[in-house]
């Protein structure tokens, strides 16, 4: 059937050529249309004056965000938005738009601290292209004035200040446009030339979608570990990476606490699946030894724990007594026992055909050597499924780190530390803060989190296409028994 | 269940009469002498109420630093509060040890007694030596407890030191064990008398069911150790406890906390409360079940399978991710700086203030949702993926024949096929409707969602752990337990009734 069609159709590749070729076209008129058709008479442009203050020394920057240098430049913004100001801002362009209007649509959205140039960036936009080009210099020069007041009543020296002043069409509408529009280019395009119904595109399209939802945040992750620090923080990273350098990550790992909890995480995920595929591959074959004094009974008694707990602080209390606390131990042996996985390798094995078992057993083998030498080579298949289960659960595992080990930190699994870095606050606006704690917030600012994050997540990816092929197979045979 | 065949086992022996019986009473007083490792009351090494009174003779051999947390300034020597030799506590943990080897001992000996009367010889003879070391560990413990007695006396300043460490006796303990040691030394004598009075010929052997089951035992001990024993921690809900508390007499309440739910109101609001937001969202789970089904067949509609075998590959990923990862990501993408406010910047031209999406109570059920269905959405699939792959094409050929179009054959055969699973999966989901775990819930927590995103497993966390309420907390975890015992088995129920089928 294949061949016939093959000749009237496409190749694959053909198909997918024409078919982003096709998006590509989209978009591309979405550009044009944007660009050179609507662009002159947009509304959506906008100017934007940005003012560099340089020179602040550390010491006065930092306490400029401190409360009382954001009650200045509140009052800088307040002054800025008085009517007052915006009419002799109005009045030095020479336009008569009012103060009212004014205030509505000039904004001062974005002042951004970059401690680390030492400049204070104040951007104010204003939709209209042509207003905004007349407005901007005389906005400049006002602003420029009210800065050095600010700065003098601070007490802080500014040895230069830089007025830039730039009038641009914003990009990303545009962008908006031709994404949306290569869409639909790429979705008519598979209809068109892969010639599926309308139904199976929009299948497709959905299914695209949903993947690219998966997909997209590690990505969008990756990209700001890897950038420049300064873009990430000031939310300049969205789509592709801008100054790639790998500091981060060299940083992070460099930090004690991190690399402990590595540590830690990789002995436990280690030592922890390793003991934990020996221990259900050795009881999902002896559960299946008919012989057993009272199998059934043993069976089920192991196979109700899965349903049944006693609870957290019993669970927690319990551990207290047998002196699991703050114990490397209590990552380990608490795990050897997984009811799941000893179903999976019992129904496993149980698919195994008993005649090799048998007919070993006859020949005197004993049930030690039965396993080793019959059972284990033939359950590879399952073990490596639990196997991929129990450590990707070891990997994973962040609250018997957080139950337990409150008394040794060192002892923090990689969840659970990332789980902290994420709860420390970053928001300088709302704390006040000391040159100590500033510090420590450029080091564990944004990036930091999203590091560690990213250090966390690698090694599943890396594994990931490995155990693929594994996890369907132990899901199925979960399902068997339900 | 199945018939064990009854072939002609090794070792089915003559046993003497009453050897049996004998040998019943033998084990039962051994299987208690090994749970004694397990309840902190045996604690034979607890020699000072410094000493937490949570620990068991088996932490106090196994763990010195664990045993000896609050001591250890007290070990210092040179220091101030100098008032115990290391020497000595190690001692003590010597005497710890030798109880929990003797009481090993006498567990291999209560094993090999199921053997023919060969094994049952040295089946006897290990109790023995294990009542002997048991005998030995109290004498040494209590030879290290006079040390210690001895030294501090002998310091300046003795009443204070006596005060600060806290030297107590644990009679109860030191009893227990010697008592279970001489017991057993009797019983162990016993058998040994019967398992010398026959003859022994061949080779030590076992039956091959108990041979099986011992080498099963361990496991079992592993399950028992953390899946039962903490059952034990149930006394607490009886109790009026705060972490760190010892469970005396006084603190005893009865049913007082059981009753306190209903009657305090202030817990009462607190777990209406939980309950409502456990209840809306186990119920959200519950009826957003069918995506997977729907999932799974429209991805089986496509043709291509490089295109569906891409789609599910990619869409498993987030499964794999931890809570927290997925918290990280929540973070990078809907935290004030973003991608979520950054991109509605940039679209709007920095019009649009920003908002941090998670820091707000705003739709917090629903963002519950949609992250657990962002996560477990594609995992969830494959087991409906699968089972649309089992289908009998032929089905698909006929209906087609007799002129279906795809959407009667997916309504007429492909859910069909898939009803059975989606049903298990229900039912086990409605027996989990109390239990939707903690982790995600937690991560997602913050100052201000706190009232709707507190599930039960989560208020049973913060009640316990974070305010270390363990009573209060203990008896909510045992209700939530059996109530959701009670829901599994009426789901099981349920489901033997309509299907024929168990789903446990």
């Amino acid at each position: 059937m294949m061949k016939k069609t093959e000749k009237k159709r496409l190749s694959l590749w053909q198909k997918w050529a024409l078919t982003i070729l096709c998006g590509l076209l989209f978009a591309a008129g979405a550009w044009v249309y944007c660009e050179k058709i609507a662009a002159p008479v947009c509304s959506d442009s906008e100017a934007r004056v940005t003012l560099k203050a340089e020179g602040y020394n550390f010491d006065t920057v930092m306490r400029f965000y401190g409360d009382e240098g954001l009650q200045i430049l509140e009052g800088l913004k307040e002054e800025l938005e008085s009517p007052e100001y915006l009419e002799r801002t109005a009045r030095a362009a020479g336009t008569d738009i009012s103060p009212e209007m004014l205030r509505e649509k000039l904004r001062y959205e974005k002042s951004v601290l970059d401690a680390e140039n030492r400049t204070i960036e104040i951007t104010a936009s204003w939709p209209d292209r042509e207003t905004a080009a007349a407005l901007v210099s005389a906005a400049a020069r006002e602003m420029e004035q009210l800065i050095y007041a600010g700065a003098e009543d601070e007490g802080a020296t500014i040895t230069e200040v830089s007025v830039t002043a730039e009038a641009r069409r914003i990009w990303p509408v545009t962008g908006l446009y031709m994404i949306l529009w290569g869409i639909a280019g790429l979705t008519l395009g598979f209809a068109v030339f892969s010639r599926q119904p309308l139904f199976d595109t929009l299948l497709v399209l959905l299914f695209t979608a949903f993947t690219f939802l998966c997909v997209f945040p590690f990505y969008y992750l990756f990209i700001n570990t890897i950038s420049d620090n300064n873009l990430v923080a000031g939310g300049r990273i969205n789509f592709f990476p801008q100054g790639v350098h790998f500091n981060n990550y060299a940083r992070i790992l460099g930090e004690r606490d991190l690399y402990n909890a590595l540590t830690v995480t990789v002995i436990r995920t280690v030592i922890g699946t390793a003991l934990m595929v020996i221990t259900s591959a050795w009881a999902g074959y002896l559960v299946t030894r008919q012989k057993m004094w009272k199998r059934s009974f043993w069976y089920r008694a192991l196979v109700v724990t899965m349903y049944f707990n006693a609870g957290l602080i019993p669970w927690y209390t319990n551990m207290m007594m047998l002196g699991l606390t703050g114990n490397i131990l209590a990552y380990i042996i608490p795990g050897m026992v997984a009811p799941y996985n000893i179903i999976l390798v019992k129904t496993y094995v149980e698919s195994i055909p008993g005649s090799l078992e048998e007919s070993a057993i006859i020949d005197g083998a004993s049930t030690f050597r039965v396993w080793l030498r019959i059972i284990l080579p033939l359950s590879v298949p399952i073990l490596a499924t639990i196997a991929i289960f129990g450590a990707v659960g070891n990997w994973n595992s962040f609250q018997d780190s957080l139950l337990l080990m409150s008394s040794r930190p060192e002892l923090y699994t990689l969840q659970h530390r990332l789980y902290i870095y994420l709860n420390q606050t970053t928001s300088i606006n709302t704390e006040q803060i000391s040159e100590q704690m500033a510090q420590n917030l450029m080091n564990n600012s944004v990036t930091t989190k999203y590091t560690i994050a990213m250090i966390t997540i690698i090694p599943i990816l890396l594994v990931y296409p490995f155990m693929q092929r594994y996890f369907v197979k132990g899901i199925m045979l979960g399902a068997v028994k339900g | 269940m199945l018939k064990t065949k009854r072939t002609a086992p090794v070792g089915e022996e003559v046993y003497a009469p009453g050897e049996k019986a004998a040998l019943r009473i033998h084990r039962i007083l051994i299987l208690l002498i090994v749970m004694m490792v397990f309840f902190p009351p045996f604690n034979l090494g607890r020699i000072s109420s410094q000493i937490s009174g949570n620990l068991t003779v088996l932490t106090s051999a196994a763990s010195f630093g664990t045993t000896t947390t609050k001591l250890g300034t007290y070990m210092k020597e040179g220091s101030a509060r100098f008032a115990l030799r290391e020497s000595d506590m190690r001692l003590s943990q010597t005497g710890c040890v030798l109880v929990l080897a003797g009481a090993a001992l006498a567990a291999a000996g209560a094993c090999l007694s199921a053997g023919n009367r060969k094994m049952r010889r040295i089946g006897a003879l290990l109790p023995m030596a294990g009542g002997a070391a048991i005998l030995g560990g109290t004498l040494v413990n209590r030879n290290a407890f006079q040390n210690m007695d001895a030294f501090i006396r002998s310091l300046d300043y003795a009443e204070d030191h006596l005060k600060d460490v806290a030297l107590s006796w644990p009679a109860f303990a030191d009893a227990a064990w010697k008592a279970g040691a001489v017991l057993m030394l009797v019983s162990a004598g016993a058998a040994a008398l019967y398992a010398w009075r026959g003859k022994a010929s061949g080779k030590a052997e076992m039956p091959e069911k108990y041979k099986l089951f011992f080498m099963f035992l361990p496991v079992l001990a592993l399950s028992f150790v953390f899946a039962y024993l903490p059952i034990y921690g149930w006394r607490y809900a009886f109790y009026n406890a705060k972490a760190g508390d010892e469970l005396t007499r006084e603190l005893y309440v009865g049913f007082d906390n059981f009753v306190n739910l209903v009657n305090n109101s202030g817990i009462r609001m607190d777990i209406l409360k939980v309950l409502r937001n456990t209840l809306i969202m186990s119920g959200l789970g519950i009826a957003t079940s069918w995506l997977p089904i729907a999932f799974a067949v429209l991805l089986a509609e496509i043709r291509s399978s490089r295109f569906q075998r891409g789609v599910q590959t990619l869409t498993t990923i987030p499964n794999f991710l931890s809570w927290v990862l997925v918290y990280a990501v929540a973070l990078s993408l809907f935290a004030t700086d973003g991608l979520v406010n950054n991109l509605l910047n940039l679209i709007a031209g920095g019009s649009v203030s920003k908002v941090n999406y998670l820091n707000n109570a705003d739709h917090t059920w629903l963002k519950m949702l949609l992250w657990g269905t962002w996560k477990g959405l594609g995992w969830s699939a494959i087991i409906y993926v699968a089972g649309i792959a089992g289908i009998d094409q032929q089905l698909y050929e006929a209906a087609r024949v007799d002129g279906a179009n795809r959407f009667h054959c997916i309504w007429h055969i492909t859910v069909p096929g898939l009803l059975p699973t989606y049903m298990v999966m229900l039912l086990m989901s409605v027996a989990g409707i109390l239990s939707n775990g903690m982790e995600q819930y937690l991560v997602f927590s913050n100052a201000y969602n706190g009232d709707v995103i507190q599930v039960l497993d989560l208020y049973v966390y913060n009640l316990g752990i974070g305010n270390s309420q363990l009573s209060v907390s203990t008896v909510i975890g045992i209700l939530k337990s059996l109530v959701g015992v009670i829901l599994l088995f009426g789901a099981n129920g349920i489901s033997r009734a309509l299907r024929g089928e168990s789903i446990i």
